[in-house]
């Protein structure tokens, strides 16, 4: 399990744990203190960035607005290119 | 009209169950949208819905202390509930912004008032924050589900940092965006000063909130009281506790 830490300037700090397996995240598992509702969706956005390229930010950026817009998720304190940018911070130190 | 729930303390898990309960009859409009202030039957930690628990507490020095922990339905950081005044709104979301910052800062607007009234100069600080100089006074923490907003936060009284990060393990990182606080340790302070005592605190909250939401004062209904106790179950949980 890889661990990623990103303090968003100005916003809410998010930590990403995943395994990464040539590049691509699995057990995609993401906390911190931001806002997020309804609570229950945020594993809907951890399911959502399964299998992808931890580098592939253009990617996960789209991803991350299609799930947010798709099911109607608010969130405040990140944003899609903060998640894209703590995926690839993964591969930094263990758990 | 609001209602505003007699001042009381509970335990850690039914001060989060009321206030999921309670947006529970708000939703099915069997209660007023409410307000409330209350406080800790001892003190107690909890932690943001989002948040790893081992990451952001020492559960070693929580249990040899016996100290209640739980996780709460709102994002936001962990927090050491000790010497403070913690409040509730539960409403209909359209009562105030659908921007989830603009509607901080209006719900800790009425807060910040009474400090004001105090001769404590607070202001507002996006996200949730409410900051006496460069010090936070009140951490605030939303969620809104099914058309219901439920925010709550803690007016700090003072600060027991040996205590506080004793439970608490911040990550290093939490601040670095903020170029005037060197650590965690000196980010949080208290309202108290000489003159201005918890009682002066609790009146001056009570009196501006109930002023600003025409407050009523009503005790909760039966039905939020029996889900309540249920809902502690959860909140008493490891499953809940741990949850990530």
């Amino acid at each position: 399990m890889q661990v990623a830490t990103y303090k968003i300037p100005g916003g809410k700090l998010v930590r990403i744990k995943a395994r990464v397996e040539d590049g691509r995240a699995f057990g995609v598992q993401i906390s911190g203190d931001f806002f997020l509702a309804p609570h229950e969706k945020l594993v809907v956005l951890e399911e959502a960035l399964e299998g992808f390229s931890v580098m592939d930010e253009e990617a996960i950026v789209e991803i991350v607005e299609y799930v947010l817009e798709r099911d109607s998720i608010r969130v405040a304190g990140f944003s899609a290119q903060d998640i894209a940018h703590t995926m690839s911070l993964l591969g930094g130190s263990d758990v | 009209m609001f209602r505003i729930i007699p001042t009381q303390n509970s335990d850690a898990y039914m001060n989060m169950a009321l206030d999921e309960a309670c947006m529970n009859a708000v939703r099915e409009k069997k209660v007023k949208p409410t307000v409330r202030l209350f406080g800790w039957n001892t003190p107690s930690v909890t932690i943001g819905c989002f948040q790893c628990v081992t990451d952001e507490v020492d559960m070693a020095a929580i249990k040899e202390d016996n100290i209640p922990i739980t996780r709460r339905i709102t994002g936001g950081g962990a927090v050491y509930h000790d010497a403070e005044i913690t409040y509730s709104v539960v409403a209909p979301e359209e009562l105030f912004s659908k921007n989830i910052a603009t509607s901080y800062g209006q719900i800790v607007k009425p807060l910040m008032q009474a400090l004001n009234k105090l001769g404590v100069e607070t202001r507002f600080r996006a996200l949730n924050d409410v900051m006496l100089g460069e010090k936070k006074v009140s951490g605030n923490a939303q969620t809104r589900k099914g058309g219901v907003l439920l925010q709550h936060g803690t007016i700090i009284l003072s600060v027991n940092e040996e205590l506080m990060f004793r439970y608490l393990t911040p990550d290093a990182n939490k601040n670095n965006d903020k170029p005037f606080i060197k650590s965690n340790r000196s980010a949080v302070a208290g309202v108290l000063r000489e003159g201005i005592s918890s009682e002066d605190v609790l009146r001056a909250v009570r009196e501006e909130l109930i002023k600003t939401y025409r407050a009523v004062e009503q005790v909760w209904s039966e039905d939020e009281l029996i889900q309540a106790r249920e809902l502690a179950k959860k909140y008493a949980s490891q499953e809940w506790i741990f949850l990530r």
